[in-house]
């Protein structure tokens, strides 16, 4: 293992430990994505019925809050905080005389608070299972297809929350940011409500955006609503995100960095 | 009639009982189990309007504990406080007109706001009239030089500077009972001789004033009467005169010799001094009972036997008796 | 005279936060457009669920709509108005509630009115059009409009007593987040844009009578289209009066328990 990597791995693991022993978190995790999983259950039951809308029955649309219901745990859990403060108190001029990457510093502490929301998605999947009884994937290539893309999630919001958080050397708080990264997510991701159900305009729009990676991509896999061909490429497309968003992340910086000195100190 | 008054006042905290790390949490989960803890220990204490009265101990000793139980911010976990004949947490607002409150740790001032606005704010709160507010401001700004800072945003002050704000609005309501828990904390020397010139000049004015510090010139120069307290029990309480008489009965001479000091070829020779080694090997300090020689006499046997380079009179300080209060070697 | 004094207090304190953030004016429009987009995007929600299903319930867009848009102005009235009651878990942890203790004025005023939530001029804005925008579309006649003012005052009062007393939870659990009260508005944020017939009766026996969220927007719009009799409406300043009770209760026993800071 290179240095490098062995830094990124103890990263990885510090943020991983400093979430995990915050333990009202799981359960506020459970409480609150548990609580929204079971309104929008509620709210699809009472739509559906026996029927379907859009290609979506109430079977399938079980199988989809769960998914939904991962993806908002393992992004809505993560520990955008800290970078954004160490933006906005300064403390960034310290990080900046590490000898480490700070992106990468940055990306492995972030994906090592995602790995914590794990036990939350867990316990919060396995209660669904339980009371729901969702549909498996369509085939075994379908279920490990699915499984990649949620993979492809850790670097994916990584990258979205870095940009945003990024705007932080611009402004003097980050919460209003946070809201409207969380509420452009919620929406674009077919979160609140799938993407099929939206006229194409907003489709289109929905899907110029790297937002539909968080549920539309892994449940439509899941569900079968595309063949092979079409969930390597939907995961093509979200790998694509991932690199680009890098790169852009990596040249936002260098540009905002020229700040750093009128909010250091 | 004393303005306050505390009868046997203790304070418990409650403290978490856990082993530290991830297993000592879940454990703690489990069965909460709890410490008590008391910080201020049945203290009594009186007060009379106009006294000015200094409240020292170490660290953790529970001064700042106290300040919060006499001015109702914490509920006693035993014994009565009476601040002009009323409870400071029941009637907690009656109180708050009479009592002025600053803790040198923390700010009062609204973070996001200007100085000014901050004092307005506590203007109308406490119901100052605009001439007693525009002359209040006034006076200040004459001894504290607020004016320099009044439209400043309160994140954006110094130290000193945020201090001396929060002194005017500690004051801003001509308060009769004043409490100060470390007002000189991390301040300079010019501004801490500013601020103590204030606080002599608020004594005189008749305020009656509870000082806590760590630094003991701050003291001295403020104080008549001082308190001391340690693991929170009062160790000391009396005028600091009376202190200094009672236990201030040594004094001292460095000396600085030719060549080395042999410490104890010297204890031997004047058995009436006490003795100790100095910073460098020639120095040498000889400390003596005030009671039984003068200090001509000393002076007079040192230079004749051992003719020293250079000498120097120590004054014994304030300090050094509270430093052996804290240590326990003195009792009341 | 006391009532007088302490809400002098409070609208200066208010108002100097206002001037501070006009000052500023960068955060305020971030803050404001993620205020509006959230509710433009609730919007579009209800917009895209109903261009493919003709109601809920026997709930329709346009009712849909009101109950949103009274849940956002209730929302940004409490952001608005008492934001300041979200720090009461940091202020109890840093021992920042005692000089508020010395002061003459109440303390759960000091900490409500010290801070603004600036997302609030979004929320209300949007909150607004979509109340009126429904109210135009589902035919509420003009009767109800003082109705729906007095509405509208008690969902802001049982919004702001609810959030407030639920952040008081942390004067024991000692914690800088205020952990309930975000709760409580998520999950009330997913579950009272819905009619409250689509739920189990347990969640409507609570949301009614224990944490009486339904009477913020569900009840009066329920009423004002005819979904419930107009006998409810009793509940709303009924629901207010014990919401801000509540409130008030809490925050007393929150002080009595205070232990402020360790230094
Ligand atoms: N809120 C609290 N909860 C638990 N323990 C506390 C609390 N406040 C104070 N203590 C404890 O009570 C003791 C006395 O604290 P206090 O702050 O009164 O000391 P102090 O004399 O002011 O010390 P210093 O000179 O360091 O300011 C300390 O041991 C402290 O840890
Ligand atoms: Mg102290």
């Amino acid at each position: 293992m290179t240095h490098a990597l062995a830094v990124d791995r103890a990263l990885v693991v510090i943020a991983f430990k400093r979430r995990l022993a915050y333990k009202s978190g799981w359960i506020f995790g459970l409480a609150l994505g548990g609580g929204s999983m079971l309104i929008s259950l509620t709210m699809w039951q009472n739509l559906l019925g026996d029927g379907s809308l859009n290609g979506y029955d109430w079977a399938s649309m079980r199988a989809y809050t769960i998914i939904g219901f991962i993806a908002a745990t393992m992004v809505f859990g993560a520990a955008d905080y800290q970078i954004a403060d160490r933006i906005l108190d300064g403390h960034i001029a310290v990080d900046m005389t590490k000898p480490v990457d700070f992106q990468r510093a940055r990306a492995a502490e972030y994906i090592g608070s995602m790995i914590s929301t794990a036990p939350t998605a867990a316990l919060g999947v396995l209660g669904a299972w339980l009371l729901f009884d969702p549909p498996g994937p369509v085939t075994p290539t379908a279920g490990l297809l699915t499984a990649l893309s949620f993979v492809l999630l850790f670097p994916l919001a990584f990258g979205i929350t870095y940009l945003s958080v990024l705007v932080c050397f611009w402004t003097k708080r980050y919460l209003g940011i946070m809201w409207l990264r969380e509420a452009l997510l919620s929406f674009f991701s077919g979160l609140m409500i799938p993407l099929a159900f939206m006229p194409g305009w907003l489709q289109a729009a929905a899907w110029a955006l790297p937002f539909p990676h968080f549920t539309t991509t892994p449940s439509a896999i899941y569900l079968g609503r595309v063949d092979t061909a079409g969930a390597l490429g939907l995961i093509a497309a979200e790998a694509a995100w991932v690199v680009g968003l890098w790169y852009a992340g990596r040249l936002v910086f260098r540009f905002a960095v020229r700040k750093v000195t009128v909010h250091g100190g | 009639m004393p303005i306050l008054e505390a009868r046997s006042l203790t304070k418990t905290f409650r403290r978490p009982d856990k082993a530290s790390g991830f297993k000592g949490a879940v454990k703690h989960l489990m069965q909460r189990k709890f410490k008590n803890y008391t910080a201020v220990d049945g203290i009594d204490l009186s007060i009379d309007a106009g006294e000015s009265v200094a409240y020292v101990g170490p660290n953790g000793a529970g001064k700042s504990t106290t300040v919060k139980l006499l001015t109702g911010i914490l509920r006693p976990s035993e014994g009565t406080v009476r601040v002009m004949g009323r409870d400071p947490h029941t009637e907690r607002i009656a109180n708050a007109h009479d009592i002025g409150v600053l803790f040198g740790q923390r700010t009062q001032l609204w973070w996001d706001l200007p100085v000014e606005e901050s004092l307005k704010l506590l203007k109308h709160m406490y119901g100052v009239s605009d001439a007693d507010y525009q002359r209040r401001i006034a006076k200040f700004d004459e001894l504290l030089d607020l004016n320099e800072f009044m439209p400043a945003l309160a994140r954006t002050l110094s130290l000193g500077q945020r201090m001396r704000a929060d002194l005017a609005c500690a004051l801003i309501h001509d308060p009769k009972m004043v409490y100060l828990d470390e007002p000189t904390i991390g301040l300079d020397i010019s501004v801490k001789d500013r601020l103590r010139a204030f606080l002599r000049e608020l004594v005189n004015d008749g305020t009656t004033l509870l000082l806590t510090s760590h630094d003991l010139a701050d003291i001295e120069e403020v104080c008549e009467r001082i308190v001391v307290i340690d693991k929170g029990a009062i160790a000391y309480d009396g005028s600091i005169e009376r202190l200094k008489a009672h236990y201030i009965t040594t004094k001292a001479v460095n000396l600085y010799l030719e060549g080395t000091a042999d410490v104890p070829a010297l204890a031997e020779k004047f058995p009436d001094y006490e003795w100790t080694a100095g910073e460098a090997p020639s120095e040498v300090t000889v400390t003596y009972e005030s009671g039984r020689f003068t200090t001509a006499e000393v002076l007079g046997s040192l230079t004749a036997q051992l003719s020293p380079r250079d000498l120097s009179l120590s004054e014994p300080s304030i300090e050094d008796v509270i430093r052996r209060l804290y240590a326990g070697e003195l009792t009341k | 005279m006391p009532i007088r004094h302490a809400s002098g207090v409070y609208w200066r304190a208010l108002a100097a936060h206002v001037r501070s953030v006009i000052e500023y004016p960068a955060d305020l429009w971030i803050m404001a457009t993620a205020g509006a987009v959230w509710n433009v995007l609730q919007f579009a929600f209800l917009a895209v669920l109903f261009a493919n299903v003709p109601h809920i319930e026997g709930w329709g867009f346009h009712e849909m709509l009101m109950l949103s848009g009274l849940l956002s102005i209730a929302g940004g009235a409490n952001a608005l108005c008492f934001d300041g009651a979200w720090n009461t878990g940091s202020m109890v942890i840093k021992g920042d509630i005692d000089y508020r203790i010395t002061r003459p004025a109440p303390v759960i005023l000091q900490v409500g009115s010290s801070h603004i939530g600036l997302q609030s001029f979004g929320e209300l804005a949007l909150g607004f059009a979509m109340l009126v925008y429904g109210w135009i579309g589902a035919g509420v006649g003009m009767a109800w409009i003082p109705v729906g003012a007095l509405a509208i005052v008690c969902a802001a009062l049982i919004q702001t007593a609810l959030v407030t007393a639920f952040c008081a939870v942390n004067f024991w659990i000692k914690s800088p987040m205020s952990i309930f009260a975000f709760l409580l508005i998520q999950l009330q944020g997913g579950a009272m844009k819905l009619p409250l017939g689509v739920f189990p009766a347990a969640v409507r026996v609570v949301a009614l009578f224990i944490v009486p969220v339904a009477f913020i927007n569900v009840v009066p719009v329920a009423v004002f289209t005819g979904h419930m009799t107009a006998w409810w409406l009793v509940g709303v300043p009924l629901a207010a009066v014990a919401a801000v009770a509540l409130a008030a209760g809490v925050y007393r026993l929150g002080l009595r328990a205070y232990d402020s800071a360790g230094h």
